[in-house]
């Protein structure tokens, strides 16, 4: 993900004093349940603006602070932020989490400003508060003993430092290859370099890198990578689509990070549905990208439906 | 004094107007950690079918000013296991339960109640005579009142429980349909459902939904839900629920006024998971700041011009 009773009296008891959730809550974290229960008060967070950079013509990258957040908030994973208090644009915006600073509590975002949304987006203040609805999603899978390729379209590349931190902690060895139409569109890779992550780009028009596609570098790498090496990609739907269009010439373990339309971020709206090829009959038709992703088995989706 | 808010709908007293609407709630254990359900008036189910369905393909939503188009096509997981595994949970929770369910034909709306009417665990039964995005049933029924009299009385001989009726706006005349639906023995109506539209990529020429139509729902359509609860009020004499982008206890105050005995809260719920619950915290300062002691005082109070 880039941006993107026949008991007819049974009511009686609603005047009774119920204790409250939270109070059920700690109590059951007393009692030692490991389930994790979440309240609202978890799930719905304010978070404070540090700052907002521009690092790259229309894109952004926005540094926020909140300890739960910080806390709590996994690589791969998403937050649906409000951008007005107003109806107008009525959803949330979804944003994959771009980094983490445990230490600082900070949270950051990349985005780009792509339509009205993203634009009052990239007009907060520092010390302004954005309404958020997260983490939500599931988390990037890592395999300890095998190496990474990263394959970023465009802002795609969001959910993938995050990651690139947690792979580096594991020992991974990670390749990021990043396509944009032209250089000026780039986004700087110095904190992948950081990590000991080898940075290859491609420019549809040859300004850095590779002339070409991300899906051309990553068929030039998969002819060093070993059998093993486990991609991730991430992007506009064309580009992960020729993604797996390489991956199907090259069979390698693959996860893609799904960017659909999404307004609630929590499987109400089931308005997110993207197709899934069915092993058995019985099987859902559709998966749910807030809930059953945003990252999903890449062999497991149907991306040309 | 605290204000009453309990209101009646036939057999069933709600400890507050505020229910939340179909399709914007799932089965509500996907909003478990986000909203005190004892704090509301009642959850309605997203919309169960005899069979599972998988819903329409992809995109199924747009964005749109004030609102969104929605195809989701009555996606759901089908009564049997509805009834073994989300029924459990809604059965445990502090406020009513509002069980909605569809079918293509007369037969089909017969044989899910009756396969639900035995369980235990829920208070209410909203049949979706109105949904606008499957090719059968849906439209066909709420747009006409016979059909909705004969499906009405015929659910109405299987249970006792509270039967509620929701009706779409995309008819000439939607308040003969909501008194069929009295006239079949519903015990109360609801109404908007969502009004059918449509949203066009200009750069691609094509429709925003796969299905190319949709259903408009969100503050855009408030005005034409109010419009539409004030015309049934008139008609009819059981309670009617207000629906159509209500996003606050204001927007929720219009309806009731206008004639509508509860409300559901639908599209708002996907903006601010809290939207139900903080409208009725709204309705209690509304009462208290404006001395009125039960909240029933409210409905239908409109004050008209004397020159309409």
């Amino acid at each position: 993900m880039g941006l993107s009773g026949s008991e007819h009296q049974r009511h009686r008891s609603h005047f009774e004093k119920k204790p409250r959730r939270n109070e059920v809550q700690s109590f059951r974290n007393q009692s030692g349940n490991r389930r994790l229960l979440l309240t609202h008060t978890h799930l719905l967070q304010k978070l404070t603006v540090e700052k907002l950079v521009e690092v790259a013509p229309g894109v952004f990258q926005l540094r926020t602070r909140n300890n739960v957040l910080a806390g709590r908030a996994q690589p791969g994973q998403f937050v649906n932020i409000r951008v007005t208090d107003g109806h107008d644009p009525l959803w949330r915006r979804p944003l994959s989490v771009h980094d983490v600073d445990r230490r600082h509590d900070t949270v950051d975002f990349l985005f780009a400003v792509v339509g009205r949304g993203t634009r009052l987006l990239s007009q907060v203040q520092p010390g302004d508060h954005l309404d958020v609805l997260g983490p939500l999603g599931n988390t990037f899978p890592v395999f300890p003993q095998q190496s990474a390729v990263l394959v970023a379209g465009g802002l795609g590349v969001a959910p993938f430092l995050f990651f690139a931190r947690q792979l580096a902690a594991a020992g991974v060895s990670t390749v990021l290859l990043y396509g944009v139409r032209k250089a000026t569109q780039l986004v700087p890779t110095d904190a992948f370099e950081e990590l000991g992550v080898l940075v290859k780009v491609a420019t549809d028009d040859g300004s850095a890198g590779l002339p070409g596609t991300v899906a051309d570098l990553l068929r030039r790498e998969l002819r060093t990578q070993p059998e093993d090496a486990v991609v991730y990609t991430c992007g506009p739907l064309p580009a992960v689509r020729a993604v797996a269009r390489v991956l199907a010439e090259t069979p390698r373990r693959a996860y893609a990070s799904l960017e659909t339309r999404m307004a609630c971020g929590i499987g109400a709206c089931v308005g997110c549905a993207v197709r899934v090829r069915r092993r058995r009959p019985n099987d859902p038709t559709y998966k749910l990208v807030c809930k059953d992703g945003p990252i999903f088995d890449l062999e497991e989706v149907d991306l040309e439906a | 004094m605290k204000p009453d808010l309990r209101v009646n709908l036939g057999p069933l007293t709600l400890q507050n107007p505020v229910m939340t609407a179909s399709g914007t709630f799932g089965y509500a254990q996907e909003f478990e950690d986000l909203v005190a359900f004892e704090r509301l008036g009642a959850v309605v189910t997203k919309t169960v079918t005899l069979e599972p369905r998988q819903g329409n393909p992809p995109p199924r939503i747009a964005e749109t000013p004030c609102g969104m188009l929605n195809s989701i096509g009555l996606a759901n997981v089908g009564v049997e296991t509805f009834v073994r595994e989300k029924l459990p949970f809604l059965s445990g929770l502090e406020t009513a339960v509002v069980v909605n369910v569809a079918g293509r034909t007369q037969e089909e709306f017969v044989r899910i109640v009756e396969r639900l009417e035995p369980e235990v665990g829920f208070d209410a039964f909203e049949l979706n005579f109105s949904c606008p995005n499957v090719r059968e049933g849906g439209l066909a029924f709420s747009s006409n009142p016979d059909v909705t009299l004969r499906v009405t009385q015929a659910v109405r001989r299987l249970t006792r429980r509270c039967l509620i009726v929701k009706l779409t706006p995309n008819v000439t005349d939607i308040a003969t349909v909501a008194q069929a639906a009295e006239d079949g023995g519903a015990d109360a109506v609801s109404a908007i459902n969502t009004v059918v539209g449509m949203a066009v990529d200009v750069y691609t020429r094509k429709p925003k939904l796969a299905t190319v139509t949709g259903g408009l729902s969100g503050p855009a359509i408030r005005p034409v839900g109010v419009a539409r609860v004030w015309q049934i009020a008139q008609r009819v004499s059981v309670p009617v629920i207000g629906i159509g982008g209500i996003a606050s206890a204001e927007d929720a105050l219009e309806y009731l006024i206008a004639g509508a005995t509860a409300v559901q809260i639908g599209t708002a719920t996907f903006v601010d998971p809290t939207t139900a619950q903080r409208t009725v915290d709204g309705l209690q300062a509304y009462c208290a700041e404006t001395g009125v002691d039960r909240i029933t005082e409210l409905i239908g109070s409109l004050v008209l011009p004397e020159n309409p």
